[in-house]
């Protein structure tokens, strides 16, 4: 069930109505439970149970490190843990792409490289990695292991993020478990707001960008250069409201079940630099990339070179994470290239702002945005070809077309941006606001904010300014959102 | 019982007092909040798109005599219809007798453009300077189908006593559009193995009840309402073609229409051809081109063409013409807010469509003298 349907409203309200009515705080974490493996069986029922075996051996996997007070042992277990979670997202998600690749080598021998008819389960990148920084982490010690198998699977099938992400650690999350769960006024208000933002985003501005995009990317040939161009920003839009709004809605469901999600997203296309960047896309990925693949592999603490291979790896095997195609892996490399020459750059200037906050604003968003090309690319040669449109080489003819839509939300996300920052900048964390500011405040944060700019409406009080901004939102969804099922983005990976 | 003291009386019927002006204070904030977005949402609508549509128990939902129509969610065009249903004229005037018809649906009704942007606008243009001085009647109305020619045609003979018809269709005007009964449509005698045409049973929503009647008074008062009803619909549809659960992975779309294995073709259009005492002119628009889309000819497609070659009925085909452009990168269909190549002709198409139309019309004249 995609966030954005209506079959997902109705469960959502039908949990959140049974969680509130069931007493007793293991009563309902049993009933969420079940309602997370429904969600995520109404995908695909056989996918549900490789989630129960990945989540079993992990279970028995860190207990059994816990136990060992052998260090071999312990690394035993944890290799053979990871191996196994790696090992079925390989088998899932890269046998394919690794037979294709193998194609040429193995017609050498005369032999035909099998293709395999397998279901990409949903959310496997996602709960791997939620997996993996488990057993890590009681490996490391920073973690005692789940006491409650109930609690674990709870942890693990927990729907908001099951899909995809935000990646919460079991540090985050298990401690929440002790608290009682189900819909209060306050949750129910600081969630809703947080969904419904997310539910714009997706439908309003993505699914109305994802018609420009898609039609661009997916026959570049066609169109002219200035129109590959709009496709593309149309694209920079799209994957950012796309995936920030999914974020939002995860976040907003949890917070109206009883639980705190971490954010994934803090205005991304604000960053001056792509350092920065990455310390606001996706943050739950970039964190866990940090925490349990460029630190383990050195990080900065070897020479200059091991620093930047450590970042080479990292963004190469995070590129590949998101899809089993070498236009994920151009892309990583891309911005592993940009790392290094960023880290290189401060290096050099000792840290001085030698360009402008703005001229490194439009190069990062340049840049970054000239990536999604291979991202979104559907093969190699639509990569050459967009990237021949960009930039005029060869045919720059074709079909013109300048969507009106890019324009109106191209034009609202820059102001919205500029009204956004100053906004929250000039914020001291207060929660009342005057009704203009509010509205401020939420155009700002529509597309280019965050959810961390606190609720629409203040807690206590109902104002006619909050009343109309909600309803109207709500009413422009209804009349303006393309009515079919839009999967998000991310649910690909 | 419970006694208290005066004071106490006091505070209490205090305190009920504020809790009775808070509670109606959030409402009151509530119910003005609620009022002010219902009316921007009125506001939004009337200028992203509003029909004025009023009901006609032999038609069904018709514009409403003398409306303007505005559409902003596919091109942005604001069209006017006089009081019978056909489409305002640009002329200036000086046409006279009798006029030429122009049927349709959506194609052809094209809310989607201007007035003057029409193809049926242009072709009078065309022809006039041609020396055929006729008025170009546009009574195209969204979801026609073949089947609705053949049932109007005595109804448009004695309200227009058109001199020639045009029919603009495609494949499925032929074929599941013209056997859908949710109109007037075609149906097969199963005794006497014949095709016939089935009256539409339009129920007039004043008819249904008190909330039907009220709904009906809203929609054709309120953009709103009648835009949310269309929404609705959206939305019901959706649901219906949402993936099985527990199976999305292999989801099949559910919902769809059961096609007929053979449609008589030959006898719909047989059936077209006497209705219009064979003065007519099929505007044909299938099959489709683009850069990116080949469609190649279906079957009703060459069903059409044997057809009209053994009759010698006059056919404009704008399958070379989709070629053409095609080839070119010019659009003929698509707007910058929706899709180049996709949904409705747009102005560039109406402009190539009515050049062909009328060239068609020139020749019939020159060939038959009738104009």
């Amino acid at each position: 069930m995609a966030f954005s349907s209506p079959r997902f409203l109705i469960f959502l309200v039908l949990l959140l109505l049974v969680l509130h009515l069931v007493p007793g705080r293991d009563t309902k974490k049993r009933l969420l439970a079940l309602a997370s493996c429904l969600f995520y069986a109404a995908w695909d029922w056989r996918c549900l149970g490789l989630l129960l075996l990945v989540s079993a051996i992990d279970y028995t996997a860190a207990w059994k490190i816990y136990q060992s007070e052998s260090s071999k042992v312990r690394r035993l277990w944890l290799w053979t843990n990871l191996g196994s979670n790696l090992g079925i997202l390989s088998y899932f998600k890269y046998t394919n792409f690794f037979l294709e690749n193998s194609a040429g080598l193995l017609r050498e021998f005369g032999l035909d490289a099998p293709v395999l008819r397998l279901v990409l389960p949903a959310g496997i990148s996602f709960y791997t990695f939620k997996a993996m920084s488990y057993t890590i982490d009681v490996y490391r010690r920073e973690l005692a292991p789940c006491g409650s198998w109930l609690d674990y699977a709870t942890f693990m099938t927990f729907f908001p993020e099951l899909i995809a992400g935000p990646i919460v650690r079991a540090s985050v999350f298990l401690p929440q478990l002790a608290r009682e769960i189900g819909p209060t006024v306050y949750r129910l208000k600081e969630g809703f707001n947080l969904f419904l933002l997310g539910l714009v985003k997706k439908l309003l501005v993505a699914d109305q960008m994802a018609v420009i995009a898609d039609a661009v990317f997916d026959s570049p040939g066609v169109w002219s250069s200035l129109t590959v161009w709009c496709g593309l920003a149309a694209y920079a839009l799209q994957i950012y409201c796309d995936f920030s709004g999914y974020s939002d809605m995860a976040i907003g469901t949890a917070k109206m079940i009883g639980y705190d999600l971490p954010e994934n997203f803090n205005m991304p296309y604000a960053a001056a630099s792509i350092t920065d960047f990455w310390r606001r896309w996706h943050m739950t990925l970039s964190q866990w990339l940090r925490d349990y693949l460029y630190i383990p592999l050195g990080g900065n603490r070897g020479s200059q070179l091991q620093t930047y291979r450590n970042l080479m790896v990292t963004m190469l095997l995070g590129g590949l994470w998101h899809g089993a195609s070498w236009n994920f892996v151009l892309w990583g490399g891309l911005h592993g290239i940009a790392l290094v020459w960023h880290k290189l750059w401060v290096d050099a200037t000792k840290g001085r702002m030698i360009i402008p906050h703005w001229a490194g604003w439009v190069l990062t968003l340049s840049f970054v945005t000239l990536c999604w090309v291979p991202f979104r690319s559907t093969s190699w040669e639509s990569t050459r070809v967009i990237f021949g449109k960009l930039f005029f080489i060869g045919n720059a003819r074709g079909v013109e077309w300048y969507p009106t839509w890019l324009g109106i939300y191209g034009a609202v996300a820059l102001a919205a941006h500029l009204i956004g920052v100053r906004v929250i900048s000039s914020r001291r964390g207060s929660v009342e606001a005057k009704p203009l500011g509010r509205i401020c405040e939420t155009l700002g944060c529509v597309l280019v904010g965050n959810a961390m700019t606190g609720p629409w409406i203040s807690i206590g009080k109902v104002t006619v300014a909050g009343v109309f901004v909600i309803a109207l939102i709500m009413l422009l969804v209804f009349l303006l959102a393309p009515m079919n099922s839009n999967p998000f983005i991310y649910f690909q990976f | 019982m419970k006694v208290i003291s005066v004071q106490q009386a006091r505070e209490r019927r205090s305190s009920e007092g504020v809790y009775f002006r808070r509670t109606w204070g959030t409402l009151l904030r509530i119910a003005l909040g609620l009022a002010l977005a219902l009316t921007s949402g009125e506001l939004l609508c009337r200028q992203l798109f509003f029909s004025p549509s009023v009901f006609d128990r032999q038609e069904g939902w018709v514009f409403a005599p003398g409306a303007t129509v505005v559409c902003r969610t596919e091109g942005a065009a604001k069209g006017h219809w006089d009081e019978q249903g056909v489409r305002r004229s640009v002329s200036s005037g000086g046409l006279n007798g009798r006029p030429i018809l122009v049927l349709g649906d959506s194609f052809t009704e094209a809310i989607q453009v201007d007035d003057a942007a029409v193809y049926t606008a242009q072709v009078e243009q065309i022809i006039s300077r041609a020396g055929i001085p006729r008025r170009v009647l546009n009574v195209a109305k969204s979801g026609n189908s073949l089947a609705d020619y053949v049932a109007n045609a005595a109804r448009y003979r004695q309200m227009f006593d058109p001199i020639w018809t045009v029919v603009q269709i495609g494949d499925l005007d032929c074929g599941r559009e013209a056997w859908d009964e949710n109109g007037p449509s075609f149906m097969m005698d199963p005794i006497e193995k014949s095709v016939g045409t089935k009256e539409a049973s339009y129920v007039d929503p004043r008819d249904r009840g008190l909330l039907r009647a009220l709904g009906y008074e809203a929609s054709i008062r309120s953009a709103l309402f009648a835009y949310s009803i269309k929404r609705w619909q959206n939305l019901k549809e959706w649901w219906l073609t949402e993936p099985p659960m527990f199976n999305a992975t292999r989801a099949k779309l559910r919902g769809g229409i059961t096609e007929r294995e053979d449609y008589p073709v030959e006898r719909e259009l047989e059936m077209l051809v006497e209705a219009y005492s064979n003065r007519l002119t099929i505007l044909y628009t299938t099959p489709f081109y683009s850069p990116t889309l080949s469609q190649p000819a279906s079957e009703v497609d060459m069903r059409l063409e044997a057809f009209a070659r053994s009759k010698r009925i006059s056919v404009v085909w704008l399958s070379d013409m989709y070629k053409r452009m095609a080839e070119e990168s010019v659009a003929v269909s698509g707007f910058p807010n929706s899709r180049p190549f996709k949904g409705h002709w747009n102005e560039t198409g109406h402009k190539e469509i009515a050049k062909l139309l009328a060239a068609e019309l020139i020749r019939i004249g020159d060939r038959d003298g009738i104009f």
